[in-house]
């Protein structure tokens, strides 16, 4: 039996986040009433002429920069032809000879602490399509399609990864670390489940060792992270199936069915795509100069590798932690503006990695980002060094209760009568009782028995209903029993 | 280089024309010479290809919003609409 090796290549779109779009002033917000949010020039009406959004080149420049992309010097737009009813023009604007940005990479972390580098094959920038309603379940089995045009020209890049991946995981690790890069250069929300991240896989298998491409196919509708992933795996699966039988692996797209968890063939009209592309006529070449490049690369800011090193050598953090806060730019802005207003970056990020973490996972993976205000959590981690309230208390009932209802900590404290009683005149009477009612543990400490301290503490703290301040209670019960 | 009948056929296909064969036959044909006319024209020719007429570079706007169009009148030439969308026939073949 073969063991086989999985190639995969990934093909990603992003929608930048410009206010305009791509060639008018029309607005690209998400979520408007249905074709309100389009002109005559996103129409393609006769007569239009479409101009290049500054933003939208230079944020597809940046991107390129992060990436390690050499930028083009020189070029333009080219129109791409089609029978498709997504854009009403009957042709994408895109880029197909000459490219903004071609040969970079991005390292992605495999295993523990290692690293790999995705080649990317290129990064150019056209023109989104209007969003298609199919009735029926699927655009497979649709009767007809109703068409929303707001989306059609919202700038949008596509950026092709060489075929680099190896596994679905690493698929998976790629889209997440090029989303983050993407973030920290605040070109785009990437939110995948309102398609402003959008991602394809090229997937072929080979026989291990061999270094000839075996047939691929494509998968579209991938639609979160667990969905390139899950659908990886499957096809990885299906494939090793079809070899193993001595069958052929057509090359076709396929469309990935998130409900019953399989990939189906899908055949278009345009089965075999002739776009007939010809350079826009309408759309005037660009011509990019180093300093204006140069001036780009100095606008941008300090990427995730670069801040990861500097967590290290700046708050002293291990390289783990460093990894985990720099994995999310939220994350990472975090855990600085805590540090400002609490100077402890180790105890910072085991609250970040381990509580509000938590929060953030149960959020699912396109979090918004970190569920309370900076401030709240310096809040908290002063009560705690203050002893107003311990530890537990923090992370089991403040903390939930400031996610969930977005009040301040001290208020929750007071509001549920938590603050611990640092007051030796409201406690002597309790310990006072404590000691009495328990003469032998008493006695087996002064026996020398240390340990039997613990019950005694204990016993304070259920009188107390747990408020009394354990460290000060234990001192308390020291001085007590030396008379 | 000249045009086979088949791949006129195919072109036809691509832009939705049915074509017969005895069309396809006939408009190669025709192109054919005119075909070679442009392939002499170009041999021995080692210019760039002119993709813009204009020389002017950079021509770009400021990423500022307008006023889109009433949807009334985004729809007016809509064959069919439904829900104020574009209705259009089925997108995929079986």
């Amino acid at each position: 039996m073969h063991d086989f090796e999985a190639v995969i290549g990934l093909e990603i779109h992003v929608e930048l986040s410009t206010a305009s779009k791509i060639f008018c002033s029309c607005p690209t917000t998400f979520g408007a009433e249905v074709n309100t949010q389009c002109c005559p020039v996103c129409l393609g009406l006769p007569g239009t002429l479409p101009a290049l959004n500054r933003k939208a080149l230079e944020y597809t420049v940046k991107a390129g920069l992060a990436l390690n992309c050499q930028i083009a010097r020189h070029t333009w737009f080219d129109r791409k032809n089609y029978f498709y009813p997504d854009l009403p023009k009957a042709y994408q604007v895109s880029q197909q000879d000459a490219p903004l940005c071609v040969n970079g990479y991005l390292e992605i972390p495999v295993g523990d602490s290692g690293t790999k580098k995705v080649g990317i094959n290129r990064v150019h920038l056209e023109e989104e399509v209007g969003k298609s309603l199919h009735a029926g379940e699927t655009i497979i089995d649709a009767v007809y399609s109703l068409l929303d045009y707001n989306r059609a020209g919202i700038p949008l890049i596509e950026i092709v990864t060489q075929p680099d991946i190896r596994s679905a995981e690493e698929a998976q690790t790629f889209l997440e670390s090029l989303r983050n890069i993407l973030r920290y250069i605040e070109i785009s929300d990437c939110k995948m489940q309102e398609g402003s991240l959008r991602c394809d896989a090229n997937i072929s298998l080979r026989p291990k060792g061999s270094t000839a491409f075996g047939t691929k196919t494509e998968i579209k509708n991938l639609n979160s992270f667990r969905a390139v992933r899950r659908a990886l795996e499957y096809e990885i699966k299906r494939q090793a199936g079809l070899l193993r039988d001595g069958l052929p692996v057509e090359p076709e797209t396929r469309h990935w069915d998130e409900q019953k968890g399989v990939t189906v063939a899908m055949r278009s009209k345009e089965q075999t795509s002739f776009y007939r592309l010809f350079a826009d006529p309408d759309l005037v070449p660009i011509d990019l100069s180093a300093e204006w490049i140069q001036q780009m690369e100095r606008e941008l800011p300090e990427l995730p590798g670069a801040r990861r090193e500097r967590f290290i050598d700046e708050y002293g953090l291990p390289e783990y932690d460093a990894r985990v806060l720099t994995a999310a730019k939220e994350m990472a802005d975090f855990f600085e503006e805590v540090v400002k207003g609490y100077n402890d970056p180790k105890t910072v990020s085991n609250w970040i990695m381990t509580e509000i973490l938590r929060y953030v996972k149960e959020q699912g993976e396109e979090a918004e980002g970190i569920p309370l205000p900076p401030a709240s959590l310096v809040e908290l981690l002063q009560l705690i060094e203050g002893g107003i309230i311990n530890r537990n208390q923090a992370k089991e009932i403040v903390l939930p209760e400031m996610v969930a209802s977005g009040k301040a900590p001290r208020q929750i404290v007071k509001e549920k009568g938590l603050e611990q009683i640092s007051d030796t005149s409201q406690l002597e009477g309790v310990v006072a009782s404590v000691l009495e009612a328990n003469p032998d543990v008493v006695q087996d400490y002064l026996g020398g028995k240390e340990k039997v301290m613990g019950f005694l503490v204990g016993q304070v703290l259920k009188e107390t209903k747990g408020k009394a301040n354990p460290r000060l209670v234990n001192e308390m019960i020291r001085e007590k029993l030396k008379q | 280089m000249p045009v086979t009948k088949e791949e006129i056929k195919r072109l036809g296909e691509i832009i939705y024309l049915d074509l017969t064969d005895e069309e396809s036959a006939r408009f190669a044909d025709l192109l054919n010479p005119v075909l070679k006319k442009a392939d002499e024209l170009l041999e021995g020719l080692e210019e760039e290809p002119l993709r813009h007429i204009s020389q002017l570079r950079n021509r770009m706007r400021e990423d500022e919003v307008g006023i889109p169009m009433p949807k009334e009148k985004v729809l007016a030439n809509a064959a069919e609409t439904q829900d104020g969308c574009f209705r259009v026939p089925r997108i995929l073949e079986d």
